[in-house]
């Protein structure tokens, strides 16, 4: 897959969503932590989380 | 427990208790309907992980600066260390496929798992060290947070023990009175029909690799693992 794909599905993402989806997914924070960081309660993060995920895979085909 | 996206997600993401991990592994053994979206998810995750670095852009500064002077847990303070660790020994030269592990090993730390020696080697923590010293995987003991899978002696002598926690799998082997952990790599893997089985069955190619390397003849049957556990795991 081209790296550049990633970028461009990353970019189309709201910064809300690629912000949890980045400390969870790429920095390996715990959801709790996440949400903290964030000031998100940790279901609003859950579901950024989870819209994040569902956008990507259809952006990216996987 | 009713499967669903978001239970599945957490699952991956090692956010559930451990007891829910083990309970949703085995569902997904029962339930293959939801291969797919494992699978699109891991590839998901390899994806991320390849661009990691670049990546690391996307998350904004501020929150970069805030996560460097966040008041971090002790717990989360280790496992930031022991991904330190897994990636100086580990995961550099074992490439990208075990980097795309990273994201779900420190998970199962907290409940003790992995500890460091004072020498810097990974050892198993407590209660995984008392999992592998008592747990006999001839006996079967399906509702066990930790999971035995194959028992043997290495060419040198000791002897070794694979196991299942949650979504990582390893390979320990018993040397100066501790578990010496010798690989530990995530289970989610490529072909999503075997990515959550349990126990030996699914052991991560890592992970079986390691065993091809280091075993002396054949696994121990049920007769030997229970003598090496009667003499406490000592080899030869």
């Amino acid at each position: 897959m081209e790296l550049h794909a990633v970028d461009a599905a990353l970019q189309t993402l709201p910064d809300e969503q690629r912000e949890a989806l980045a400390l969870v997914l790429i920095e390996g924070l715990p959801y709790r932590q996440a949400a903290d960081l964030l000031g998100i309660p940790i279901g609003t993060l859950t579901s950024r989380i989870g819209r994040a995920r569902q956008s990507l895979a259809l952006a990216l085909g996987v | 427990m009713h499967l669903d996206k978001d239970i599945l997600n957490r699952f991956i993401d090692g956010e559930l208790a451990p007891a829910e991990m083990v309970q949703v592994a085995q569902q997904l053994a029962s339930e293959p309907g939801w291969s797919a979206y494992l699978r699109s998810q891991e590839k998901l995750k390899t994806v991320l992980a390849e661009r990691f670095r670049q990546v690391e852009t996307t998350v904004p500064q501020r929150l970069i600066d805030a996560a460097k002077k966040a008041p971090l847990s002790p717990w989360w303070t280790a496992q930031m260390r022991l991904r330190e660790i897994l990636a100086m020994r580990w995961l550099i030269p074992a490439g990208s496929l075990l980097a795309a592990s990273l994201f779900v090993l420190w998970f199962a730390a907290p409940s003790g798992l992995l500890m460091e020696d004072a020498s810097g080697h990974m050892i198993a923590g407590a209660r995984l060290a008392e999992t592998l010293n008592t747990q006999l995987a001839s006996a079967g003991n399906p509702s066990a947070t930790t999971q035995i899978g194959i028992s043997f002696r290495d060419r040198t002598g000791h002897d070794c023990r694979t196991f299942v926690s949650g979504s990582n799998a390893g390979l320990a082997c018993h040397q100066d009175d501790a578990w010496q952990i010798q690989v530990l790599a995530s289970t989610a893997r490529e072909d999503p029909g075997a990515a959550y089985q349990m126990a030996g069955a699914a052991m991560p190619p890592a992970v079986r690799d390691r065993v091809q390397a280091i075993i002396a003849g054949s696994p121990f049957d049920a007769a030997a693992e229970r003598a090496a556990r009667d003499r406490h795991w000592s080899g030869q």
